[in-house]
């Protein structure tokens, strides 16, 4: 992307900090200024600036949940929060909360322009010591994942050939009356293997049925060679 | 202060030797555990790569659960399932020893977010300046990760897509 044509909204009350932002800024364009929390939100929402400079001490603002929303209103913004020192939990609940920066409030102009421009790139303007938090967060939702997963397997294991044939049918969003002409049945007998597998799977629709198997399907696909693997029955 | 102890597997043996040898000058700060009880020779000749790659698995874990080291650098010759098994196996038996992954090429994306995923602090380029692997021991044992930014920012989109309680309602880059 062309540096001189990233839009930019600074937020804080205080001119100083702004005047800063500005300089530190200078390089990008067009930029708007806000100068309360109210406002804010209605320019997020209108402007839709790739980035937002967040002031953690903007009037009203109410840290995390508040940010929470405001990254909600555009989540194509990308938001760098400019705070005093923070206990490392608080400021990483504020990249939990999807905040791509946070930079203390006496920063250099300078310093600014490299945030940007890092996470213009894709990476995180974020402290060294924050980032065991991170991967203790990353190993935490995998194995969760993971353990879901496995749940929800040894469950599909549980199916017929058949059963698990019209599962992953469902799956991809077809009808019954398109699984029974696909599989050379009728449709009262896609119905009644569907019944049976809703008791195995304890659910209620097909809805469900087609959202762990759209799940289960995407984790089946091998990265390296982007192609299904099915179940050892299916081989 | 007491020095950080590191223990390093299965780099090829002139490397390794190379490796210990700079990290033993800095003996105030860092300790390179050497398992004795090992026979050296036939560990190094041994890849992580072979297919005897189970029993290895456990050689390791044993290895390290003997030596307690506070950083291990662990050469895995390339992230594939074997690497990832490894660090699952680590983090189970082994769970205070932080584990760096000494990468012989550039580490692609999804192969380093599946590692950091299964428990690894970091990598490091084996054919880098040794003093970078002072520094990232240094850092790891702080408890910070030892990886490129960008990839802190995949891991963060990763996070942030998988985790629903997380998520702001959407994903936030291209990586999702």
């Amino acid at each position: 992307m062309l540096q001189g044509v990233v839009l930019i909204l600074l937020a804080s009350s205080c001119k100083k900090i702004l005047a800063r932002w500005e300089r530190g800024v200078r390089e990008f364009s067009p930029v708007f200024l806000t100068t309360s929390l109210d406002s804010l939100r209605g320019k997020l929402v209108n402007i839709k600036p790739e980035f937002l400079l967040l002031d953690y001490n903007l009037p009203g603002l109410d840290g995390q949940k508040d940010i929470l929303e405001l990254i909600k209103l555009n989540v194509e913004t990308k938001v760098v929060v400019f705070s005093p020192a923070l206990l490392d939990e608080i400021e990483w609940g504020l990249f939990k909360a999807g905040i791509r920066g946070c930079c203390r409030d006496d920063i250099q102009p300078e310093q600014i322009t490299f945030a940007i421009k890092a996470i213009q790139q894709g990476e995180l303007w974020i402290r060294r010591t924050l980032t065991h938090y991170m991967l203790q967060e990353l190993v935490d939702i995998t194995q969760e994942k993971n353990r879901i997963e496995q749940a929800v397997n040894d469950l599909l294991a549980n199916l017929t050939r058949r059963e698990y044939e019209i599962a992953r049918l469902i799956g991809r969003g077809e009808s019954n009356k398109r699984i029974a002409r696909q599989l050379a049945i009728t449709e009262r007998t896609v119905k009644a293997h569907l019944t049976e597998i809703f008791r195995k799977l304890d659910i209620t629709d097909r809805l469900n049925l087609a959202l762990i198997m759209k799940d289960t399907m995407a984790s089946q696909i091998s990265p390296q060679s982007n192609t299904f693997n099915a179940p050892p029955y299916f081989t | 202060m007491q020095p950080i102890t590191v223990a390093i597997v299965d780099v090829n043996l002139e490397k390794r030797a190379q490796l210990e040898q700079f990290l033993q000058r800095d003996e105030k700060s860092i300790k390179v555990l050497v398992d004795i009880k090992s026979n050296h020779k036939r560990v190094g000749e041994r890849r992580i790569k072979s297919r005897k790659h189970l029993a290895l698995i456990d050689d390791v874990v044993a290895r390290v659960n003997r030596l307690k080291p506070r950083v291990l650098l662990a050469n895995t010759h390339q992230l594939s399932g074997v690497c990832y098994e490894l660090l699952i196996a680590l983090r189970r038996n082994c769970p205070d020893t932080l584990v760096v992954l000494l990468v012989e090429k550039s580490v692609e994306e999804n192969q380093a977010l599946k590692a950091l995923a299964n428990g690894a602090r970091g990598f490091l380029d084996c054919s880098s300046d040794f003093l970078n692997f002072s520094k990232a021991i240094f850092a790891v044992d702080q408890g910070e990760a030892w990886v490129p930014r960008k990839i802190l920012g995949k891991a963060m989109d990763k996070i942030l897509f998988t985790s629903p309680r997380n998520a702001a309602g959407g994903c936030f880059d291209s990586a999702c």
